[in-house]
């Protein structure tokens, strides 16, 4: 049999192994490739994000070669394509079966393109992005919307376009100066990325617990106008939450009685990211062993972190617990590192940065022993640490670990890549010989 | 107490045996196993599949009867779906030198895959044509898959125009 016996469907297959540029290439070759690969191609997402030095034109010519087309990302096109000009453009084309482009489309994702901008109302270009060309019909059928790192982004925007996307069940608008989060009533919204908008407060937290009762996923790090009060009070409503990250957010406010409202109201948390909360103390630390899902767990800084806490979180969450980082968490000692040997059988990330590791032979070889998923190990400024106990780590955790950060130590190259074989990534002083 | 090993009569009309661990990384073969318990194990028909091609599949599953069964991988919840092309290096040694073949082998074996359902082989053939197709131009390709070049100077002049020039134009 040849390759012009193949059935069409295995090509569509094939061909999803190819980028879009090789895609096109491919489909010069005969006209039946140019048909299944190309005409008849069931792709209905296209990603621009790799493809570089194409001219705007073309770029719309080439994206109406697609009927039905389901999603566009552009993600990080940078400055040289995308900008208001062009997406008035794209959404106004037609497709060569004479339909207008967006009247498919359910996901744009215009991530970190810098040269868009959304004006003020006044401004004629913006009137047709809110109303025109970003038809209501298309915002009705929207579910996913990355506007991240747009730096011009404002509120007015958002607040005459988010009201109408009632079927977005994914938000991204990280990085941004927005002041509020203006949903739309009864929300089927998912997962919303608020991290680093400066400008959010509670009020944003309780217009997302309102709204979008069955949010799963919440990212507000570094947001340090929201308050404790503000996740006491709302993202508590949210029963439904999955992830939640207030890393260095909150300005570290947020205290025990914070966190035990957390765990008890939102049961079904598999990650949790708190950092830089010195308030926390065992009461709050004790209330994580509620959430029986947990699978990450990053208590970075964290001061009050006791040895005690630890032994009595791995003894009762061992069994879910894979990511787990207690860097710069001061007051742990060798204790610390010896209960997560003997009751963290799932680990598989493990982060000690800054801890004293004094004495820690012992404690190090039996985690290293123990836990055999290991692949990620932080012991960065670890006091106590050498190059003799790392190589004894190594031997005894059957050499599988894959990421190392062991900055403040110092090691030979070829030492470490014989006692290592699977590693990909270290950072520290390493010794090329 | 169902027996060891299967046998199976090919499209050449041999007989083959092999053990029930290979044969059911054949989701066909499995689901036919599973229809016909109790009955009498008689040769299963592989009407599409030639003894030659068998020994191929065969010899990928025994190299690979240890894999953990390709389970669906658990999507993170919600995650961002992100539409890039599929990954398609080898990272297996063996199978590395396994699609080593004639392209003709290899259209064989990818059939084959595809009617047995051994979901792993599959891709890994499809992962093989892909990675032959890629950073070559279309006369390349024309040429190593040994195709007809049936579009006039019109349609090369309309689909450049289409889509613009690349790098690997010819």
């Amino acid at each position: 049999m040849d390759f012009e016996g193949l059935p069409d469907d295995l090509w569509h297959l094939i061909g999803s192994y190819l980028s879009l540029e090789e895609l096109i290439i491919a489909s010069r070759a005969s006209k039946r490739w140019h048909r299944i690969l190309w005409e008849e191609s069931r792709r209905s997402h296209l990603d621009f994000s790799s493809v570089r030095n194409i001219h705007r034109q073309k770029a719309i010519t080439f994206i109406s070669n697609f009927q039905r087309l389901k999603s566009i990302s552009f993600k990080r096109f940078g400055p040289s394509l995308v900008n208001n000009t062009f997406l008035l453009e794209l959404i106004a084309a037609k497709d060569i079966g004479g339909g207008s482009i967006s009247s498919h489309l359910e996901e744009l994702s215009l991530d970190g393109c810098r040269k868009l901008y959304y004006p003020h109302v006044k401004d004629s270009t913006a009137c047709q992005l809110s109303s025109g060309s970003l038809s209501h019909d298309f915002l009705k059928r929207v579910t996913l919307l990355g506007l991240s790192h747009l730096q011009d982004l404002d509120d007015t925007w958002l607040d005459s376009t988010l009201p109408l996307c009632s079927s977005l069940t994914d938000l991204d608008l990280s990085g941004t100066m927005i002041t509020r989060v203006p949903l739309c009533q009864k929300s089927p919204l998912k997962k919303i990325q608020l991290s680093y908008c400066l400008k959010i407060t509670d009020e944003s937290l309780q217009s997302i617990a309102t709204n979008a009762p069955k949010l799963e996923q919440l990212y507000v790090q570094g947001c340090q106008e929201i308050t404790s009060e503000g996740l006491r009070l709302y993202v508590s409503q949210l029963s439904e939450l999955r992830i939640l990250n207030v890393i260095d957010a909150c300005k570290g406010s947020v205290d025990d009685d914070c966190l035990m409202t957390l765990t008890t109201s939102c049961p079904l948390l598999v990650e949790l990211d708190l950092k830089n909360f010195n308030l926390l103390t065992s009461r709050g630390f004790d209330s994580l062993t509620r959430l029986k899902n947990l699978t990450t767990l990053n208590l970075d800084r964290c001061r009050g972190l006791t040895d005690e806490d630890v032994e009595n979180l791995i003894k009762r969450l061992g069994r879910t617990v894979c990511t787990l980082n207690l860097s710069g968490c001061r007051k742990l000692s060798v204790k610390a590192v010896h209960s997560l040997g003997n009751h963290g059988r799932m680990l598989q990330n493990i982060g000690f940065a800054g801890i004293n590791l004094t004495d820690s032979r012992e404690a190090l070889f039996l985690l290293s022993s123990n836990c055999q998923l290991l692949r990620v190990l932080n012991v960065a400024f670890c006091l106590g640490l050498d190059e003799d106990i790392l190589f004894g780590v190594a031997d005894r955790s059957r050499q599988n670990l894959c990421k190392l950060n062991i900055s403040g130590i110092t090691v030979s190259d070829e030492k470490l890549k014989h006692s290592f074989p699977h590693l990909k990534v270290v950072k520290g002083s390493v010794i090329q010989r | 107490m169902a027996s060891e090993s299967i046998s199976v009569t090919t499209s050449d009309d041999q007989t083959i045996q092999l053990s029930r661990k290979h044969a059911q990384m054949s989701q066909t073969i499995n689901s036919m196993l599973e229809d016909s318990v109790g009955a009498d194990q008689e040769a299963i028909p592989l009407p599409n599949v030639s003894s030659e091609v068998l020994k191929k599949v065969i010899d990928w599953c025994t190299h690979h009867e240890n894999d953990p069964a390709p389970v669906e991988k658990v999507k993170k919840l919600n995650k961002k779906r992100e539409y890039k092309a599929k990954n398609s290096t080898i990272s297996d040694e063996w199978d590395k030198n396994f699609v080593n073949a004639e392209l003709r082998v290899i259209v064989d074996i990818l059939l084959a895959a595809n009617y047995l359902d051994v979901k792993g082989l599959f891709e890994l053939m499809c992962k093989h044509i892909a990675n032959e197709l890629k950073g070559k131009t279309p006369d390349q390709i024309r040429e190593r898959f040994g195709i007809q070049d049936d579009l006039t100077e019109e349609d090369k002049a309309a689909m450049r125009k289409a889509w613009g020039a690349t790098k690997n134009d010819s």
